[in-house]
């Protein structure tokens, strides 16, 4: 039984958030236009139709159109663009 | 929005990120703890914005990175003060008209007055001056409701009043009272009487008994129509009088005369194209007069163009400039034939009755005769008019009138 295993395991039982427990991200998006990832390990690749993140559970991909990140911080990565598509590593 | 405010007065820069692995530089600036804002790329060059203390970490960031960073641009308030500490007398004038125009604008410059017609503006501003309100006073500490109770207790013509200050212009909103008929008592007798001199042509008498027919001549102030009733029988004769309120419509016709002579000479004016114009500031009621090079027009025409300085319409200063354009013209000696002296007699005449009698006069007749002098050409005009020379007049009853 590994690690993450017993933590999801007691987060389940007591109700608490994945998110701080798990040191899971948050994807929020907004339509096609903007998506806010709360929780990320720091910026892997970017360019115009591309942003490759890293986060607790993985590499996350998004693909789309005149992609700007609006603001980048320790806690939270606002991209803003056209978006076409949000994607986890290895799925 | 919050945000963009606070970088605004905290100052920001505009950065160029080139090298090898930006995103590196990214992840190792955001671990930082500082915050990159609209992050673009474009090519091979990545644009961001972040604070001035942020601007100096990232530069040794960027060291470590292997990436160059490069200040585009600098943006915020630091940056616009900065700018005036080199133009020290631009932020000094900026604070010297803010406070000219904090003073300025703490008094009324113009009072506008609506809604009068029997009452003159002219009188309610007069009446306000003598009391202490006239442009110049200050906004603060007027008591409304005693100016538009003055004007009220001063103004007999005046109903309601509404006194509302804007800016530095002060409007005063009147209504006027209905106006109060002649007929003051309605238990007074009325007589009709005649305005003028004239010829009766037409009576219609609603009330009352006339004394005048078609055909008749009266003079000025004659009673046409009277309102006493003397209620009389064959056997005692007069038995009582009685006054009731005369009402009837006079036709008559009436004659006017004019005189007036054309003169058979006259200076014919042309402008030479030459003018010359005279600045002036009126300010608080004195006239400043700019240096101008006094002009050696012998004949000139003046024409003035006043203009009050104002923001606005609600915003009047007490400021205005005058233009004063001194045309140069000549003078030449020209004689007048008798015909166009007759012709502009004519026209003249004209513009007489039209200005006297008015559009609908119904002019029945017109003589104008015409005799030359040595220098001029007198004039005399003759009319006949049909008008209304009915007048209300109050009846003094006869008891009245014995001591």
């Amino acid at each position: 039984m590994d690690k993450f295993y017993i933590k999801r395991k007691i987060s389940a039982a007591l109700e608490l958030p994945r998110d701080v427990t798990l040191g899971l991200p948050t994807v929020l998006m907004t339509g096609d236009e903007e998506v806010v990832i709360a929780g990320h390990k720091g910026l892997l690749e970017y360019s115009e139709g591309f942003v490759r993140l890293a986060t607790g559970l993985g590499g996350l991909k998004i693909f789309g159109i005149n992609l700007a990140l609006r603001e980048i911080s320790a806690e939270n990565v606002i991209v803003a663009g056209k978006i076409h598509q949000v994607t986890w590593e290895g799925n | 929005m919050f945000i963009k405010i606070w970088n605004f007065i905290a100052g920001y820069v505009k950065i160029e990120i080139a090298g090898f692995s930006v995103e590196r530089f990214v992840s190792r600036a955001v671990d930082a703890g500082l915050t990159l804002r609209d992050l673009r790329r474009d090519g091979g060059k990545f644009y961001t914005t972040l604070s001035r203390e942020d601007f100096l970490q990232a530069l040794q960031l960027a060291e470590k990175t292997g990436t160059r960073v490069l200040p585009a641009s600098f943006h915020g308030l630091p940056v616009i003060v900065a700018g005036l500490k080199k133009r020290p007398l631009l932020p000094i004038g900026a604070l010297v008209f803010a406070a000219f125009m904090l003073v300025i604008t703490s008094f009324i410059w113009r009072i506008d007055i609506e809604g009068a017609e029997r009452v003159k503006p002219a009188e309610i501003l007069t009446f306000l001056e003598g009391k202490g309100f006239a442009a110049g006073h200050t906004r603060h500490g007027i008591s409304y409701r005693e100016i538009e109770n003055l004007i009220l207790l001063e103004f007999d013509d005046i109903a309601w009043v509404s006194l509302s200050i804007t800016g530095t212009r002060a409007l005063i909103q009147v209504v006027e009272t209905i106006q109060h008929s002649p007929i003051t008592h309605q238990f007074e007798g009325l007589d009709i009487v005649a305005a003028k001199d004239g010829v009766v042509v037409h009576m219609a008498t609603a009330a009352g008994t006339p004394l005048f027919a078609p055909g008749d001549v009266v003079a000025a102030g004659e009673t046409i129509v009277t309102g006493r009733l003397n209620i009389e029988t064959a056997e005692e004769g007069l038995i009582a009088t009685r006054y009731i309120q005369a009402d009837a419509q006079v036709w008559a016709r009436v004659y006017y005369t004019m005189q007036f002579n054309i003169p058979l000479t006259y200076f014919e004016k042309s402008f030479t194209g030459q003018h010359k114009k005279v600045y002036s500031i009126n300010m608080g009621g004195r006239e400043f007069v700019l240096p101008h090079a006094p002009h050696n027009f012998v004949y000139y025409e003046a024409v003035e163009n006043h203009r009050q300085m104002a923001f606005g319409r609600n915003l009047p200063m007490p400021l205005a400039t005058t233009v004063t354009t001194n045309y140069e013209l000549t003078r030449n000696l020209r004689s007048r034939s008798p015909e166009a002296a007759q012709e502009m007699a004519q026209e003249l005449a004209a513009r007489r009755i039209l200005e006297e009698l008015g559009e609908d006069a119904d002019i029945i007749e017109k003589q104008i005769s015409f005799t030359q002098n040595y220098r001029d050409m007198a004039v005399e005009v003759f009319l006949t008019v049909i008008e209304r020379i009915d007048k209300i007049q109050e009846l003094i009853p006869e008891a009245d009138l014995q001591p």
